[in-house]
């Protein structure tokens, strides 16, 4: 583009051509659609400034339609100006954002960077192009010299770049106790608390007590620099968990007062106590509701609002980061924290003058200060030991949610262990028994098996020759039988020989079910009609067909150590597995896609893994090496440059915290890849590492009842959701026990 | 000739994408698409829930905590299986409800716990808002100490 030869001078009469309206307009319209249905609120920065820039274009588009040559150029110049000034305005917002999550979150810079360049550059599309073109058309004499405009551009870089040091700079805390002295401090309490116990002389109160409680502790003074402020919880006489919030200018000082506090609250007994000591502070100001959800970090980050405070796992036991929601119409869409609702748990009437605490934590009880990270102990390095417990633990909890009734308790909330019980979700309560089959010590594990597997037959409905479970009186899901027909194969295997055949019957017709259930090309339908017996629907049941082919495998595999007349022929299931591991080890996912995305694929890992023997299909095992490598993609490792504590975590962003069942459900497709690797002679030594990561996350995680501060009795070994997430759900549990038991077997620790 | 050969691959492109859509709408595949999901009619999916009623008749939709648990789906799949479970499934669904909206203090103003089937216009429910195309009370119970559990047979009809 020439530098001296502008289209059309300002000031010049030419009458535009009509056609240069459809350009606007193309603006316009796309513009408009952002400022008034993009989730932002209305009223925002971004509503306002799409909706005046597509106002302007539209004036532009109706000024060359009725070719007012005075005014076009006049508006031309208004739509360069205000198209930069509105690129320039996302493109400090988008930098100062990135630079501030990267601040408080480690490590998220590459992904946060690639999610803001695409919304940047799809900005860009509508303003820059427009905005130079304009510029050129329209540019007067009065613009000034090369070396002017370039003058101005460098100052204006200057100031964009010295503004954007100051924003990175604000996104850090400020220290209240500097971190060479935590050390010192701590120990000061550790030594005042242990005289306490001692003068008292009484015995510890059993950690069972849950120190639950929402109620926001009342400091002296609010929060500052200088001063030292410890929140503290613990039960008093009346058993009732309650908090403290405790200030001095010393830790000495410190020390005497949460003794005197817990000498007036708790005088007939020494108590469990758990400290957050508030060691930085960040004001938080409202920018932009999207990222205000991600400025207090889950579990991490506590909250203030003048003398008022909420520790960090107060904040998590009030489900403070599942309220900011983006979109009216889904509402259950929703994620990170909403600034109104932490002004509404701390009792004030406004989000004015909220601060984000940091804060070491730790859980005292005499002799021993635990230090706390996310509400659970720092992690360990992995060894037979850690794996053989946290195994044991996992599946007595899981014989525990079985107690009074063969239904396993679905979920369990963790303050109170009030249970959500008589849900009769087949796949739950199947896959549970799978995993207990599979992987249980002893015979009490099996029996738990057999029992809940019992309590599926009374959802079983003969079609035909055919068995379906089902919870439907019209149609048959498919993974509602397979993933029982799975667990019925897996616990035959374990059962002695005079119960081997009691449920033969049943598992013959599931078997020939899944044999309906399956096209020519190998693919299974995703339902069934009860009613006419045939199969049907055209989409693929998420978990489902990996389900079927290890039901299949498991059920041809019991057909040939312990034939049943009742199983259908092993030459038809051999002829089911094979064609059913072509199709999703070729057709099924194309390889174009393989480097793109995978969906939910584990249990077909699952079903090579048992495969192996009998039949084994290359390209179906390769489907299996492919989709871990890419699952892979998700798992924190060091180099992310995150918290070591996260590392081994399955997450799509640091900002959100790694879910424990995508975690455990990774971990197990991973340990069957290995397994299938091995038989190959391919290297696993990558996919070890990995696998111990993953499996070191996991026991972290874990519960346990002498470090769960806010947690009922018996939910050792249990599993949240995840740290931001303190809900209990038996699959939870059951993936984590099914990683944790075939990944120790994939790393020989078993 | 390069300017025929622009044409050609331009056209042709557009040619290719505008393709699936001569073909049927079942046929999708990748990476051409007939985008089924906006070739197909869309059906009227028929859901059951839990609604409570106050004094003044004004019907709330309830939470799922308050049917059986947190899971939006899973506190769905709780009522249509109580609904096509019968009178008895349904009582005892509806009892269970009331019982806990009579210790929710944020519930304190319902006096009846009703179990509806509808059916919904899904784009109807994201534009115009949620309420069901047609709608039955199935199953109603008082909430309290005297609560009476009673089976409905209405007939289906508008909102």
């Amino acid at each position: 583009m020439s530098d001296t030869a502008p289209l059309v001078r300002a000031g010049e009469e030419e009458r535009p051509r009509r056609g240069r309206a459809v350009l606007f307009l193309l603006h316009a319209l796309p513009l408009g659609w952002a400022a008034a249905s993009l989730p932002w609120q209305l009223g925002s920065w971004f509503a306002v400034g799409a909706g005046a820039l597509a106002a302007v274009h539209a004036l532009t588009a109706i000024a060359v339609l009725a070719r007012a040559s005075r005014l076009v150029p006049a508006l031309s110049r208004a739509v360069a100006l205000a198209s930069l000034l509105f690129f320039g305005g996302v493109t400090w917002v988008v930098v100062s954002a990135a630079l501030y999550l990267s601040a408080l979150y480690r490590g998220i810079g590459p992904a946060l960077a690639a999610a803001l360049f695409c919304v940047w550059v799809v900005l860009g599309v509508f303003t820059v192009p427009i905005a130079l073109v304009e510029l050129r058309r329209v540019r007067s004499p009065r613009s000034g010299s090369l070396r002017a405009r370039v003058g101005a551009s460098a100052t204006l870089a200057i100031l964009a770049t010295a503004s954007l040091a100051l924003v990175a700079r604000s996104a850090g805390a400020v220290p209240i106790a500097p971190g060479s002295e935590l050390e010192r401090m701590e120990a000061i309490l550790l030594r005042s608390l242990d005289d306490y116990a001692r003068s008292r002389e009484r015995r510890l109160e059993a950690p069972r007590a849950p120190l639950h409680h929402t109620v926001p502790a009342r400091c002296p003074h609010p929060i500052e620099p200088g001063r030292l402020t410890l929140l503290a919880s613990f039960a008093n006489d009346d058993g009732k968990a309650v908090g403290a919030c405790l200030q001095a200018s010393s830790p000495e000082h410190l020390a005497e007062r949460l003794v005197a506090r817990l000498s007036a609250e708790a005088s007939g007994r020494v108590p469990l106590v758990k400290l957050d000591l508030v060691t930085a502070t960040h004001r938080l100001r409202p920018t932009h509701p999207l990222l205000d959800a991600l400025k207090v970090r889950p579990a991490e980050d506590g909250v203030c609002a003048g003398e008022r405070c909420l520790a960090p796992w107060q904040l998590v036991a009030l489900d403070a980061f599942t309220r900011f929601q983006p979109f009216d119409a889904v509402r259950d869409a929703r994620f990170g924290t909403s600034f109104a609702h932490l002004a509404s748990a701390l009792g004030v009437a406004t989000p004015e003058g909220l601060v984000r605490i940091e804060t070491r934590s730790t859980l005292w009880k005499p002799g021993r200060l635990t230090p706390l990270s996310r509400l659970r102990p720092p992690r360990r390095a992995l060894d037979r030991a850690e794996l053989e417990r946290a195994t044991a633990n996992a599946e007595r909890f899981l014989l525990r949610l079985q107690r009074d009734t063969p239904w396993f308790t679905y979920a369990l909330e963790p303050f109170s262990g009030r249970g959500e019980r008589g849900l009769g979700n087949l796949a739950r309560q199947a896959g549970t028994a799978l995993v207990l089959c599979e992987l249980g010590r002893g015979s009490e594990a099996v029996r738990a098996a057999q029992r809940a597997l019992s309590a599926l037959t009374e959802h079983a409905v003969a079609i035909g020759e055919l068995e379906a479970l089902t919870l439907h009186p019209e149609v048959a899901a498919l993974g509602h039988s397979a993933l029982p027909l799975a667990a019925f194969a897996t616990c035959r295997g374990r059962a002695s020989r005079e119960a081997q055949s009691e449920h033969d019957a049943l598992l013959g017709g599931l078997g020939r079910l899944l044999l309906r259930m399956q096209a020519e090309s190998g693919r299974f339908y995703p339902e069934l009609d009860v009613k006419g017996g045939a199969p049907r629907g055209e989409h693929e049941a998420l978990y489902a067909a990996g389900q079927a082919v290890l039901a299949l495998v498991l059920l041809e595999e019991q057909a040939r150590l312990a034939p049943s007349p009742h199983f259908p022929p092993v030459t038809e299931l051999r002829r089911a597995i094979r064609s059913a591991t072509r199709y999703y080890g070729t057709a099924y996912w194309p390889a174009p896609l393989r480097s793109l995305f995978f969906l939910e694929e584990n249990w077909h890992c699952l079903a090579a893994r048992a495969a192996l023997a009998s039949h084994a299909d290359p390209d179906y095992e390769r489907f299996c090496f492919e989709y871990v490598a890419f699952k892979g993609r998700f798992i924190l490792e060091p180099e992310a440059r995150v918290d070591p504590e996260l590392v081994g975590g399955y997450t799509v962003s640091p900002v959100f915290p790694p879910h424990n069942t995508p975690t455990a459900g990774f971990g197990e497709a991973l340990a069957a890849a290995i397994t299938v690797k091995r038989a190959r002679g391919l290297p696993t030594h990558t996919d070890e590492a990995r696998l111990r990561r993953v499996l070191e996350f996991l026991i972290a995680e874990q519960r346990r009842d002498d470090s769960c501060f806010v947690c009922a009795p018996d939910l050792d070994g249990s599993f949240f959701e995840s740290a931001a997430s303190p809900r209990i759900r038996v699959d939870y549990v059951q993936h984590a026990l099914a990683a944790l038991g075939h990944g120790a077997t994939a790393l020989g620790l078993r | 000739m390069a300017r025929f050969a622009a044409y050609g691959i331009g056209m042709g492109l557009v040619a290719l994408v505008a393709l699936p859509a001569f073909d049927h709408p079942t046929e999708d595949s990748y990476p051409l698409s007939t985008y089924p999901m906006f070739a197909r009619p869309r059906p009227r999916p028929r859901l059951f829930f839990a609604e409570g009623l106050d004094a003044e008749g004004t019907r709330h939709r309830l939470p799922p905590r308050l049917v059986a648990t947190e899971e939006v789906m899973q506190a769905a799949a709780t009522v249509r299986r109580a609904v096509q479970g019968g009178p008895a499934a349904m009582g005892r669904l509806c009892a269970s409800i009331a019982d806990r909206a009579a210790q929710s203090a944020e519930h304190a103003s319902l006096i009846e716990i009703a179990l509806v089937d509808a059916r919904f216009d899904p784009v109807a429910y994201f534009t115009r808002g949620p309420e069901p195309v047609e709608r039955r009370v199935v199953h109603q119970c008082a909430v309290g100490a005297d609560a009476k559990s009673r089976p409905r047979r209405g007939r289906r009809g508008a909102p």
